[in-house]
């Protein structure tokens, strides 16, 4: 096993950034995911970490070892691709001997039982790829990727075509296997869920750039930037503008920066839909507002309601089933009761910043 | 299960017959007894494959022409692969245009070419040549070779040569141990193609060989050309038939090429 280190990485096409200067370290053995929309350059540093795409500028480390010049194939690395690029005309069992072969390992059997077993399909050698299932095919190129005993496992959005039961089933498998194997993984995902549950940290992505590097809590709890506080969790998106310490939305909103702010002029106002609070009774606290339930609807085990805030604006509020909140009904008066500290204030247009690249290689 | 109507049968039927004919015709007049073309044969003889395969002026062009078409496929299909490659991947600019200016050959009228090629081997050299005659069979049969693997390669994942490299396996041995047995239904059937093509070309050959040599079909059509159509030369068009029937049923076994027709 290795660590992984990314110095100021760079791809350009053309004069467009696709990737701006990513500096990332990944511990030995630890589980990264770069989570991002598409087009955020997530796959683009994948690749350029299995060497299929040359940096325009920047350094990959493997461990010790300087690997941004190396050919791919002598960097010893795992990589399982979104559409699982199984070897057609070679049986299961070839597929998964094809690493160890050019590796010139002599007696290859075992080795395959061996990485067969452990995605618990042993008896499936003889198949060719098509005579397999889709979660089936995923597991046997999780188990080629990982027969070689390469330094470090990528994958890229493994688990995007499997369908939802398989998907949950597959990310506990990968979970454990790479908790057991201790192997320095680098997840590629959109799926925040994914990148939320898998991840030992997660790196938010966008337009090219590190938004913020750190643990899935740290990246719930305390969004760098309005960007990441709109991509985590599911937001309400408004506008506003500065006034003093609060922020005008209609009504005047406290909030706890976590970003610069100009004094004054139009800013972005995230809130999620888990953090806001409906009462029916009167409450005393920092941003209680009056409101109003114009809409209820069952989300599983969750009430989703959308509230409009008297002389401000409509709102999206997510209560767990079981509480009083759970109850409520479409034209109920309701108190709606926002923690400052979950109110995210950003400049607008928020997104992109390039300011946080500091943070995000600590 | 209703099959088609019953004129539909009938107008299959007498297409296939229609096409068929000439085949029949000459299989049969090459067993007659007599010394001309005549069907329905008279009596039955093999005298005349015996005579054919005895001529040494036949036997000379029989052996030109099997060299000529082995080694113009062995060239098209390297040449045509490396093309299709790089064609695919877009390894060279302009490939669209580049694709099309491969193909040339299958439109170009052969007349074309073969006075073309004379007047530019007279020049460099290369004229009454065998190296010349290859060179100008490579540049006819490379076309469906070219075809053949494009096609092939539209299917071929181009993740699957990533997945090799990734797993250790150098650029060319990528190429070697995935995308090149993916390839092979396309490349026997453009293999078999570019044979069969350089094995019958007479528009292009006539024009390139010396004054000695001869290759199967124009020496055919030279012997028809110099007064004597006998069953000699309906024995041995039947026997390039057989040959080429025979290629035809090994090669859809093979890898099923009708796909690729």
């Amino acid at each position: 096993m290795s660590s992984l280190s990314l110095q100021a990485l760079t791809k350009r096409f053309g004069e467009t950034p696709v990737v701006d200067g990513a500096t990332l370290d990944v511990a030995e053995g630890e589980f990264v995911s770069l989570l991002g929309p598409s087009g955020c350059g997530k796959t683009t540093i994948l690749r350029m970490v299995a060497g299929l795409l040359a940096p325009t500028s920047g350094t990959i480390m493997i461990g010790p070892r300087d690997v941004t010049r190396v050919a791919t194939h002598k960097r010893r690395i795992g990589l399982v691709f979104q559409s699982y690029a199984l070897f057609p005309h070679l049986t299961v069992f070839d597929n998964v001997a094809f690493g160890l072969k050019r590796q010139g390992v002599k007696d290859v059997a075992p080795r395959v039982a061996e990485a067969l077993a452990m995605v618990q399909l042993g008896h499936l050698g003889a198949r060719f790829p098509k005579e397999l299932s889709g979660g089936q095919q995923q597991r046997i190129a999780l188990a080629r990727a990982l027969a070689p005993r390469p330094s470090l496992l990528l994958l890229d959005e493994p688990l995007s075509n499997l369908d939802a039961q398989l998907r949950d089933d597959m990310q506990i498998q990968l979970k454990r296997l790479q908790r057991d194997l201790g192997i320095t993984s680098l997840f590629v995902t959109h799926d925040q869920s994914e990148a939320l549950s898998l991840s030992d940290r997660i790196c938010i992505l966008a337009h090219g750039k590190i938004q913020q590097y750190a643990s899935p809590e740290e990246v719930y709890r305390r969004p760098a930037n309005g960007f990441v506080a709109r991509f985590i969790g599911k937001p309400n998106a408004l506008t506003g503008s500065l006034s003093g310490d609060r922020v005008d939305i209609g009504v005047p909103l406290a909030f706890a920066p976590t970003v610069a702010l100009p004094a004054s002029g139009p800013v972005e106002v995230v809130v999620r839909h888990s953090d806001v609070a409906l009462s029916r009774t009167p409450v005393t606290a920092p941003n209680a507002f009056a409101a109003t339930v114009r809409l209820r609807s069952f989300v599983g085990a969750r009430i989703q309601y959308v509230v409009g805030i008297e002389g401000g604006p409509e709102i999206i509020a997510e209560v767990d089933a079981n509480e009083p909140a759970g109850a409520l009904n479409v034209g109920d008066s309701v108190t709606a009761v926002i923690d400052p500290a979950a109110v995210y204030v950003s400049p607008a247009p928020a997104g992109a910043s390039g300011g946080t690249t500091g943070q995000a290689a600590a | 299960m209703k099959g088609p109507p019953i004129w539909v049968t009938a107008v299959a039927v007498l297409v296939l017959v229609f096409l068929q004919l000439p085949v029949i015709v000459v299989a049969m007049a090459s067993v007659s007894t007599t010394s001309y073309l005549t069907v329905p044969p008279v009596g039955f003889t093999l005298d005349w494959f015996v005579e054919v395969l005895t001529d040494k002026d036949y036997l000379e062009a029989i052996q030109t022409s099997f060299l000529l078409a082995f080694a113009a496929t062995a060239g098209a299909l390297v040449l045509g692969t490396a093309a299709a490659y790089a064609l695919h991947h877009r390894m060279v600019p302009w490939a669209d245009a580049l694709a099309s200016f491969f193909m040339a050959p299958l439109i170009f009228p052969a007349v074309v070419i073969g006075v073309a090629l004379l007047q530019y081997y007279a020049l460099i050299g290369l004229r009454w040549s065998f190296w010349g005659l290859l060179l100008a069979h490579i540049a006819i049969t490379v076309p469906y070779v070219i075809r053949a693997c494009l096609t092939s390669l539209a299917g071929v994942k181009g993740e699957l040569e990533e997945a090799a490299r990734v797993l250790g396996a150098s650029g060319f041995t990528a190429f070697r141990l995935v995308t090149l047995p993916l390839l092979k239904p396309g490349l026997v059937a453009g293999a078999f193609f570019a044979f069969i093509t350089s094995l019958d070309n007479v528009p292009v050959t006539i024009f390139l060989l010396g004054p000695r040599q001869s290759t199967l079909p124009v020496k055919i059509f030279t012997s028809i050309e110099h007064g004597g159509v006998d069953p000699g030369l309906a024995a041995i068009s039947t026997l390039l038939i057989l040959v080429t029937g025979l290629a035809l049923v090994i090669a859809e076994r093979w890898v099923g090429f009708s796909r690729f027709v």
